[in-house]
């Protein structure tokens, strides 16, 4: 197992470097010239060409592949040309703020969808399981800046109860920055106050974010307890007398689940692409939004950061998702599970 | 027979001359029947039937059919709901009903010029990676898949559209860069669990071409969760579509387009809040409509595997 | 009320399903029982609602089934109405199950150990819901199927022993504490031949040392000669015939137990073994009267139109055709 475990991070680290390339083949395939665009029409011909130099655009492409490579392997990973910092920098910043959504996003969306999913099969045909059967239908077919939307218009506007855009109120200082995390911070300087202004600015966001995982976790989880009802493992459970509940909340769970962890950890993937829209429209100054501005600004090195941040993140992702199914799946565990 | 060649080209052929003429019609209505016993699925069909016709026949069924162009009407501007217009208008006065019926050309445009790309190049290349598995060029596929799934579509779509100049076409073709290797993964898990069945051991020893074996043996096994999932996928790729948009890449204004419909009329909420609901409406029911049909589809091709 | 002598009683049992197509009458009014000690065995083709009647005795048919007439005695009480605690008690100590299939019915995620601790767990005997207790219980259980290693056993998940040794697991978490009744559902058909009878003999021992009564399900005759003291043979929802075991292979009155008899084919003398011209009735709309009438060579017109009782031939022998009313 531990042997497959290792192949697996090989194929991970290999995934990676390809991300890299994939990422620098686009960014440097920009018709026109990325120097000129970043310091406009009036430059003079010298101090374009001096950044065309200085971001290696002269040299033949593989060269500048292996320099950016060199660069990157030790955390530089050049000049934006929209905030004129280094990406490191600016990535430092924005990082925390979108990991604060993602984070709590996530966590709701898994633990919210598993149990919905698990009211939803035990009362399998009744009118719960009706409605959340419906709920979790739209909860797929709309897409997050939909939700954000209509929650903007909802709960901003409508019911004027929570923020719509930044992360704290003007009125709030931010707090001594130790993981860069608002909510956290707060609550690590004791400052409870300032935990629930940093907590309010990030509902909004959050449930348009989790709203379309925890959709389709519940449906899976209640597809699943569902089919497995009807093993004849839990039909011998039942004729030993073992509780229905007993049997709901662990036997039929735990096989249940495994399928859905493996989805559950590419929706939280999605939560990141869905984020670049929902941090522009909620204004949050995060990660996806300075990403999406890049994109939208073709500022190359910052588009580079931020793909490259994503991919380890999916990475790190998809190595916590074959531990959590190895950790619940005997099988796997012991007989290093199913082929590739 | 016919056939003079010595060489066997299918040993199903050989056994085929012979067999009575197959019967399409009587095929195509049992497909139907299985299909239709999901009430939502035939739900979800007639949905996208009506936003088809909408689409296609919105020049005589729209009431402003103009309105999609660079047309102004300050008179008109920002009305709610009404008798006249039964969307309301935009800030410039036009019809938004209209415009979404016109949108939904481009979206259908997106979705099946997309799908029509990467269904069929996604799933051979999963399908020689996967009868393959072991050689190097299987392997080198594969991991480029894996490359590529790294990250959400709509991220890999967005960079694309980045360096590209915003329009519909090159949107598409950021949709395909970014959606083909799902379905090679796909066909990729179904060709290496079916190349050690014995059907395809024996077509082996009966000499069968390697391109008859791919297409004729496996790909109609597989036929099945690819149609589904392209059916699915039709609402997604929308989605995203729109999505693109929404930022400002793809489709560029006049021309009406889902995602910047609600993008600008983001800005007018909660006052003017039909210029934005109506089109985001309007995607949430496509997706959905493609949603229902894929549960039908699913049933009426499974029982024929 | 019924003869507490009888660990089973099941009178005149009907059930039916309810399904898209519509309702499908399985069982049509069965008869059986089975004494305190007794080793019963059904025999019957695939389909004729052998496992139906086995799972309305512990109340576990599915959701869709329905019992619109019919009583289920256990030791005296009327098992269709009993209260949730009563059928708890009924499946925790009164009676047992083993499944057909060894690697569907064991949970693959859990341990040997967590089920059969859990299966004890729920016995309410004495100690029961101690965790030493529960080890103990398991381990003589594990060694009494001849298990080797019930330790290293208990530890392990199912997919990590074989086919035979799953069932005997099984056979010991059925036994493992005392029980009434146990119902073995085909218990060898998945396993290879070469351990069937391994596995019957193991489940016929523990039985007869814990004094219990047995149902076993098969479709095999022989199965059921070797393992049985009665038996009874099923056809598409009724019991047809019923006699202790040496009396049933004397002589049969029944024409489908007669027809079964021939599909055997024998060593010494016989010749070529017959199949059963006619297939199974359609459950959706099953034939008026006698549901065998339809393939029967001795059917008369009577059997299309009325349904035949148990008549009873002496000797415990009781065959459900008009041919033997009033008796041989």
């Amino acid at each position: 197992m531990a042997f497959k475990l290792l192949k697996k991070i090989g194929v991970y680290i290999f995934v990676l470097i390809g991300l890299s390339i994939l990422v620098f083949l686009i960014a440097r395939v920009i018709p026109g010239d990325p120097a000129r665009q970043a310091l406009g029409p009036h430059a003079s011909e010298e101090t374009v060409q001096a950044l065309r130099e200085r971001m290696n655009l002269d040299k033949p492409l593989p060269l500048q592949y292996v320099l950016w490579l060199k660069d990157a392997v030790q955390l530089d990973l050049g000049e934006s040309l929209l905030t004129r910092r280094s990406v490191v920098a600016d990535i430092r910043q924005y990082l925390p703020a979108t990991l604060e959504i993602v984070l709590l996003s996530s966590l709701c969306m898994v633990a919210g969808g598993i149990l919905l999913g698990v009211l939803s099969a035990k009362y399998t045909g009744k009118w719960l399981d009706g409605i959340i059967r419906v709920l979790s239908y739209l909860g797929i077919v709309s897409p997050a800046f939909v939700w954000g939307v209509l929650f903007m218009l909802l709960f901003g506007y409508l019911i004027p109860i929570l923020p719509t855009t930044g992360r704290i109120d003007q009125s709030v200082a931010a707090p001594a920055a130790i993981t860069g995390m608002y909510t956290l911070d707060f609550l690590l300087a004791g400052n409870v106050a300032g935990w629930w202004d940093a907590f309010r600015h990030l509902i909004l966001p959050g449930i348009a974010l989790m709203l379309g995982g925890m959709a389709q976790a519940a449906r899976l989880t209640r597809g699943n307890m569902v089919e497995n009802s009807m093993k004849d493992y839990i039909l011998a459970e039942r004729a030993y007398g073992v509780p229905e509940n007993r049997i709901l909340r662990k036997y039929l769970l735990k096989p249940s689940l495994i399928p859905t962890i493996t989805v559950m950890a590419m929706d939280i993937s999605s939560i990141f692409g869905n984020a670049f829209l929902v941090e522009n429209l909620f204004n949050y100054p995060g990660l996806s939004r300075y990403g999406l501005s890049a994109m939208l600004n073709k500022d190359i090195n910052a588009i580079s950061g931020v793909v490259m941040v994503l991919g380890i993140t999916f990475i790190i992702l998809n190595i916590l998702s074959d531990l959590i199914v190895a950790w619940l799946d005997p099988r796997v565990r012991l007989m290093g599970g199913s082929e590739d | 027979m016919k056939n003079e060649k010595n060489t066997i080209k299918s040993p199903q052929s050989a056994a085929r001359t012979g067999a009575p003429k197959r019967d399409y019609w009587d095929e195509a209505k049992k497909l139907w029947y299985k299909f239709s016993l999901n009430r939502m699925s035939v739900v979800g069909l007639c949905i996208i039937i009506v936003i088809l016709i909408l689409a296609i026949f919105q020049p005589v069924i729209a009431p402003y059919p103009d309105h999609i162009g660079a047309v102004v009407d300050f008179e008109n501007a920002s009305k709610a709901p009404c008798a006249d217009y039964w969307m309301g208008t935009d800030t410039v006065g036009r019809d938004i009903m209209s415009r979404i019926f016109y949108a939904f050309r481009s979206a259908f445009t997106m979705g099946l010029g997309v799908l029509a790309a990467t269904v069929p190049i996604g799933s051979i290349l999963g399908l020689v990676a996967g009868y393959w598995r072991g050689k190097w060029f299987s392997t080198l596929i594969m991991r480029v898949t894996d490359v590529f799934l790294a990250l959400p579509p709509i991220i890999l779509a967005l960079c694309v559209c980045a360096v590209l100049r915003p329009t519909l076409l090159n949107s598409l073709l950021a949709m395909c860069f970014a959606w083909w290797p799902w379905y090679t993964r796909l066909t990729y898990s179904m060709a290496t669990s079916l190349r050690n069945e014995m059907y395809i051991k024996s077509a082996e020893l009966l000499g069968a071409s390697k391109a008859h074996i791919l297409f004729r043996e496996i790909l109609p096994n597989c036929t099945g969760s690819i149609l589904t999932k392209a059916t699915l996928d039709m609402g997604w790729v929308i989605l995203n579509g729109a999505t693109l948009s929404f930022v400002g890449l793809g489709e560029q204004p006049p021309a009406p387009a889902l995602g910047t419909m609600v993008s600008d009329g983001a800005k007018y909420l909660p006052t003017q809040w039909w210029i934005s609901i109506f089109p985001a409406l309007a995607i949430m029911l496509i997706v959905l409509g493609f949603n229902l049909m894929g549960d039908g589809v699913k049933d009426m091709l499974s029982g024929k595997e | 009320m019924s003869d507490t002598n009888r660990a089973v009683d099941i009178r005149n049992l009907f059930v039916e399903y309810k399904t898209y197509a519509g309702m499908v009458k399985v069982l049509n009014g069965v008869n059986f029982n089975v004494d305190a000690g007794e080793k019963v065995a059904i025999v019957g083709e695939t389909g004729c609602g052998k496992t139906t009647t086995v799972k309305s005795i512990l109340r576990i048919l599915s959701s869709n089934s329905r019992i619109p007439k019919g009583e289920i005695f256990f030791r005296g009480k009327d098992v269709l109405k009993m209260k949730d605690g009563e059928v708890k008690q009924l499946r925790g100590a009164g009676l047992s199950m083993i499944f057909q299939d060894p690697t569907m019915s064991l949970n693959p995620v859990f341990t040997i150990g967590e089920q059969m601790f859990e299966a004890i767990r729920n016995s309410g005997q004495e100690g029961c819901t101690r965790k030493d207790v529960q080890q103990e219980l398991a381990v003589k259980a594990l060694k009494e199927t001849s298990m080797p290693d019930p330790e290293r056993i208990l530890l392990s998940y199912p997919f990590q022993l074989s086919g035979g040794m799953r069932q005997r697991v099984c056979i010991a978490m059925s036994l493992a504490t005392p029980r009434d009744v146990v119902i073995a559902d085909e218990p060898t058909t998945n396993l290879d031949v070469t351990i069937q009878d391994q596995v019957l003999k193991i489940l016929k021992d523990r039985v007869e040392s814990k004094n219990s009564s047995l149902i076993l399900i098969t479709h095999s005759l022989g199965v059921a000669r070797e393992t049985s003291d009665r038996i009874y043979v099923m056809y598409a929802g009724n019991m047809v015939e019923t006699a202790p075991t040496a009396e049933l292979f004397k002589r049969q009155l029944h024409p489908y137990t007669q027809a079964l008899m021939r599909c055997i084919p024998r060593l010494s003398g016989g010749g070529v073994a017959e199949g059963i011209p006619g297939r199974i009735p359609n459950y959706l709309d099953p034939p008026k009267g006698c549901r065998f009438a339809p393939r029967c060579p001795r059917a008369v017109k009577r059997c299309h139109e009325e349904k035949p009782e148990f008549y009873d031939a002496g000797s415990g022998h009781q065959a459900a055709c008009f041919h033997c009313e009033g008796g041989l």
